[in-house]
């Protein structure tokens, strides 16, 4: 993606309304990425998390000098799935897997500069989690909508758009359920913390 | 109102985010390192919303109505005056410059009294400090990851100033090391 593409198509992706599902076509992107399973005990995920923005640190900085105007934080993003859907349903937290990433764009960020971020990043934090990696992931046609409320409490949001937004539009769930973390719990207040829900899709029949 | 006190703004600004008990402010400001530019102690936290309380811009409450109980069991959450107050103050923050003269003013102003070796010696160990201190605020910036925009912003400007230094240091011990010495 290019430099100057960056910040509408962040716009568009990123802020959904709040209120109904919209249609977005999510383009092939690049993300910094660390999978895991289970999420009844966070020390996994908060630790690909901590090793996932420590990288990108440096690289920010760069991309903030850069594009000045053009750059934007890329927010926190995690794919959930699990192999026996009854247990993403059902909220089977040990059960999950899930998939910790941020944006890697625009397209001037090298390899390279994500192995020095590792590299920095070894000093301070270790070892990096198993299959810390860059991969392109192409969603497609999405259907997506802002959750306004603690995360905990998306449940009926989803439901609603698996029993009603999709049949009534023709269209499947094709791809992982994906959150987009715009706030930091830590200095929200749950009531106001803001979750991009999305969903790939294809077209039944 | 009259000009708010650091540490008071920073409590209203803590519990504006989100109400919260005595000891999580106390947690949220040893995590976010703000002890490090305020004067802000354990104790005096407590002292400190006593006054946001007096002053209307903060509540307290005790979780299920008990009448008495620990103070640091108490919620602490802004009033809509507190909001007001807080944004008005952020405001004035933002928009007023007020230059906070660092000692090297003094240092330079009475450069004559010294001998050119002191006083080369003098700025290279100020050169010294301050990559020190640049190193030492990195260093906690990519400790706290990950954070707001809003907080790299402000962890940019206070490395942006020492950059100035640094560069405005070094220039002058250039000059000042190379021209013909006056004693």
């Amino acid at each position: 993606m290019k430099d100057a593409d960056m910040k509408a198509r962040l716009k568009e992706l990123y802020l959904p309304p709040a209120t109904e599902f919209v249609l977005v076509d999510v383009p092939e992107m690049r993300y910094l990425m660390v999978d895991g399973r289970g999420a009844a005990d966070r020390t996994a995920l908060d630790h690909a998390v901590k090793w996932l923005f420590t990288v990108i640190h440096p690289i920010k900085r760069v991309a903030r000098e850069r594009m000045g105007k053009n750059f934007v934080e890329p927010p926190l993003e995690g794919l959930w799935w699990a192999d026996d859907v009854q247990d993403f349903i059902c909220g089977n937290r040990d059960k999950l897997k899930w998939r910790m990433m941020i944006v890697y764009e625009p397209d001037w960020l090298t390899e390279e500069m994500f192995e020095d971020g590792v590299a920095a990043a070894k000093t301070r934090l270790g070892e990096p989690p198993d299959g810390l990696r860059i991969e392109s992931y192409h969603e497609g046609l999405s259907a997506q909508i802002m959750h306004v409320g603690p995360p905990s409490e998306e449940g009926p949001t989803v439901a609603r758009l698996h029993q009603e937004f999709l049949p009534a539009n023709g269209l499947l769930p094709h791809g992982h359920h994906h959150e987009i973390y715009l706030t930091d719990p830590n200095r929200t207040e749950p009531e106001k913390m803001r979750t991009v829900l999305r969903q790939p899709v294809r077209r039944s029949g | 109102m009259k000009e708010l006190t650091q540490a008071e703004l920073l409590l209203l600004g803590l519990v504006a985010e989100m109400p919260r008990h005595g000891y999580q402010l106390d947690q949220v400001i040893q995590q976010r390192g703000m002890r490090e530019w305020t004067q802000i102690g354990f104790s005096s936290i407590y002292f400190v919303l006593g006054r946001l309380q007096k002053l209307g811009l903060v509540g307290a409450k005790r979780p299920g109505g008990a009448s008495a109980g620990a103070k640091s069991r108490k919620i602490y959450s802004i009033t809509s005056a507190g909001r007001r107050e807080l944004a008005a103050q952020t405001i004035a923050a933002l928009r007023e410059v007020r230059p906070v003269h660092s000692s090297v003013l003094l240092g330079m102003i009475n450069w004559p009294v010294l001998g050119r070796g002191q006083a080369l010696t003098a700025l290279e160990t100020r050169r010294s400090a301050i990559a020190a201190e640049r190193a030492r605020l990195s260093a906690i910036q990519i400790e706290q990851q990950p954070l707001p925009d809003y907080v790299e912003a402000l962890f940019e400007y206070s490395l942006g100033q020492l950059r100035a230094e640094a560069e405005w240091v070094s220039r002058t011990l250039d000059y000042m090391a190379t021209k013909p010495w006056l004693e």
